[in-house]
């Protein structure tokens, strides 16, 4: 088992070299002149290329890179080149909230996908097996921002019970936030959801099928236990990890749901950057989703062994 | 005296087509601390009757008839209360060991299991008591084994905690739907010793399904032979293998392989038994066995042999039945 985690661990350092020299040379792709866009009215050479001496833009792209990278492992993303604020501090002030928002919308995916999966798998080929997988197929087709419209006119401003956008901290407003993260929880949960409960139901169903299961009945165990403990136990195996790779999908959403509901959060902070050509901001934000990525999935690969015995207990790869 | 007794059993499956009739007016008993064992090819129903007995078919069956243990009815009992026999009066083990245990917990905790429902033991106590158990079954070093997950033990080691799992509330009967099938022949004498040896030490009868002959000749007292989802004969182990009486039967004796060599220096050729088994889902209205039979003529082509005692203790469905001698 250590010895698979270092492995692992040295791999995602690859991937996170390999995303950081995409990121770098992608911002970099962006069409638009950041001196440009910062010269404002004073469009003269000589105040571009002061602007440019100022944030190294004038350098060869791979000193730029091996300069930014050199920073960037000690912590250091260099400052926003549209407000001079540390990207630092903008990113750590902007994480808690994205990650609030996918921790919330993780929670509303697993609580209502898992017992939907089951329930389906159970009363296989039935209305309610039908019906919920009905629900999924529409929860999966429906665009985020749609839903999150029609739930913002529907839930705030018809009937208003949940304020339609913004953000407090739950430091000082516990209940007003968690008010406010309820509807956009449930928007960029809902596609969630519906991969959960589809993933769910199909592994049940090869569980239920299984001859450990026709043991568990043949030793007089409840329908239940059998369900809840000797087939979910296996079913989990297969949908930990291919959830784990749907929270990729999660981060996309997150820009989007961010943007309808106002939240200041990382989604949001990535649109304005790239609206302003902040190069700085674009790249770290982007390097630290991509590190959090990894590290989700590394948690997940975590989780996996420790509810697979096979891998646990031999240390077996993959 | 009798402690299973299964009268009239029929099964009919619904299918997508046509239905399946798996088991047609089945009937046996089963004795205390008896080894009864069922034998017949592929498909002939043996599983579908060991499953009718534990009431684990799917809801696509129709049962009909009696499975009486100690005289309740299992298949008119409600729900709850056959859960509370399964396992505990009455287990199973099935010819899969390598599938049937569940991966994801480990040995002592799926033995211990069927004790902490069963007898309400504490997790401790089921765990004494499974160690314990792994070691009546002959599995070595059980206090380790005890805390190993299925993938770590080989098929026969597989096998024999299924066998611990099944006795371990000392259950009146024991079904065992070929335990030594998928096992080498190097370990299936040992599975088998074991059975008998529980049987001895436990008094657990068993109901011992195979297609072996080898098998039943091991260990079985009495033999129900099965063809086309029927009873077509049934005797006393050494009764069937000195008088075979159905045509049937006696082609499956032919095909036991044997080591003997012939007076001209040949092996035995193995006797196939010729043609198809007959399809479940239009079963004939004569003997089943006719258009394989060389013994077959009009009366066979017509009608149903009813089963009839042709030796005291020994029951046959056959117009034609007796060795080939007297025969022909
Ligand atoms: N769930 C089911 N639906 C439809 N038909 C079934 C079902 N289960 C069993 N059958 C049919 O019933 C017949 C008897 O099956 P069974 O499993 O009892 O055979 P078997 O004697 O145990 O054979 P084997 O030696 O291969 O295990 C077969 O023709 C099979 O196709
Ligand atoms: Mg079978």
């Amino acid at each position: 088992m250590g010895r698979y985690l270092l492995r692992r661990a040295g791999a995602s350092l690859v991937v996170l070299f390999l995303a950081a020299v995409v990121v770098f040379a992608g911002v970099r792709a962006l069409p638009g002149d950041p001196a440009l866009a910062l010269a404002g009215e004073e469009r003269d050479p000589e105040s571009l290329a002061a602007i440019r001496a100022k944030y190294g833009l004038d350098e060869p792209i791979l000193v730029q890179f091996w300069n930014w990278l050199t920073l960037a492992l000690q912590g250091d993303f260099g400052e926003s080149i549209r407000t001079g604020i540390d990207v630092t501090d903008i990113l750590l002030s902007k994480l808690p909230i994205t990650i609030e928002l996918s921790v919330l919308s993780v929670l509303v995916a697993v609580v209502l996908g898992i017992p939907a999966g089951v329930l389906a798998a159970v009363k296989k080929d039935t209305w309610i097996d039908h019906t919920s997988s009905g629900i999924a197929l529409f929860g999966l087709s429906i665009p985020n921002f749609w839903l999150g419209l029609m739930l913002i006119l529907g839930l705030a401003i018809y009937f208003p019970i949940f304020p339609a956008s913004g953000y407090v901290s739950p430091l000082e407003d516990p209940i007003g936030n968690l008010m406010r993260m309820v509807l956009p929880a449930f928007v960029l949960g809902t596609a969630f959801t519906a991969v959960v409960m589809r993933q769910m139901r199909s592994a049940m169903v090869e569980s239920l099928t299984a001859d450990y299961i026709r043991t568990a009945r043949s030793k007089g165990l409840g329908e239940f236990t059998v369900v809840a403990s000797h087939a979910m136990r296996n079913s989990l195996i297969t949908v930990t990890t291919v959830v784990g790779l749907q929270l990729g999908a999660l981060i996309s959403g997150a820009v989007v749901t961010e943007q309808i509901f106002v939240i200041p959060g990382f989604g949001k902070l990535i649109v304005d950057a790239v609206f302003q050509r902040d190069f700085p901001v674009i790249q770290g934000a982007i390097i630290v989703t991509t590190a959090g990525y990894i590290l989700v999935n590394f948690v997940v690969d975590i989780v996996y062994s420790l509810l697979n015995p096979r891998i646990r207990i031999t240390g077996a790869a993959t | 005296m009798t402690l299973l007794h299964v009268s009239g059993l029929s099964v009919r499956f619904r299918t997508e087509d046509n239905p399946v009739q798996a088991l047609s007016d089945v009937s046996f008993a089963l004795e205390e601390r008896e080894i009864l064992a069922i034998v017949g090819e592929s498909g002939c129903g043996k599983s579908v009757t060991a499953m009718s007995i534990l009431g684990l078919l799917p809801s696509t069956a129709a049962i009909s008839g009696r499975i009486a243990l100690e005289g309740r009815d299992l298949l008119t009992l409600p729900r709850k209360e056959l859960r509370s026999i399964r396992g505990k009066e009455l287990s199973m083990i099935f010819q899969e060991p390598m599938t049937s245990l569940n991966p994801v917990f480990t040995v002592g905790r799926q033995v211990g299991e069927v004790l902490r429902h069963h007898e309400g033991l504490s997790r401790r106590a089921a765990r004494d008591r499974a160690i314990e158990l792994l070691d009546l079954v002959g599995i070595p070093a059980p206090q380790r084994r005890v805390d190993e997950y299925p993938h770590q033990l080989s098929g026969g080691m597989r096998q024999r905690v299924m066998i611990a799992m099944a006795v371990s509330c000392d259950p009146k009967v024991l079904i065992a739907d070929e335990p030594t099938t998928a096992l080498d022949v190097t370990i299936q004498a040992g599975i088998l010793d074991l059975m008998r040896d529980l049987r001895d030490k436990l008094g657990t009868a068993i109901l011992l399904i195979t297609h072996d002959l080898g098998v039943v000749a091991d260990v079985a007292e009495r033999v129900i032979v099965m063809y086309a989802g029927r009873k077509v004969e049934e005797a006393t182990a050494e009764e069937l293998f000195e008088h075979p009486q159905h045509p049937y039967t006696m082609g499956l004796l032919a095909a036991v392989p044997r080591l003997r060599e012939q007076p001209n220096g040949e092996r035995d050729r193995l006797a196939e038994i010729p043609g198809m088994v007959p399809s479940l889902s239009a079963p004939p209205s004569h003997c089943p066995f006719a258009p394989r039979c060389s013994r077959a003529d009009e009366l066979t082509l017509s009608e149903l042999p009813e089963l009839r005692d042709v030796r005291p203790g020994h029951a046959v469905a056959c117009f034609h039945p007796g060795d080939e001698r007297t025969y022909s």
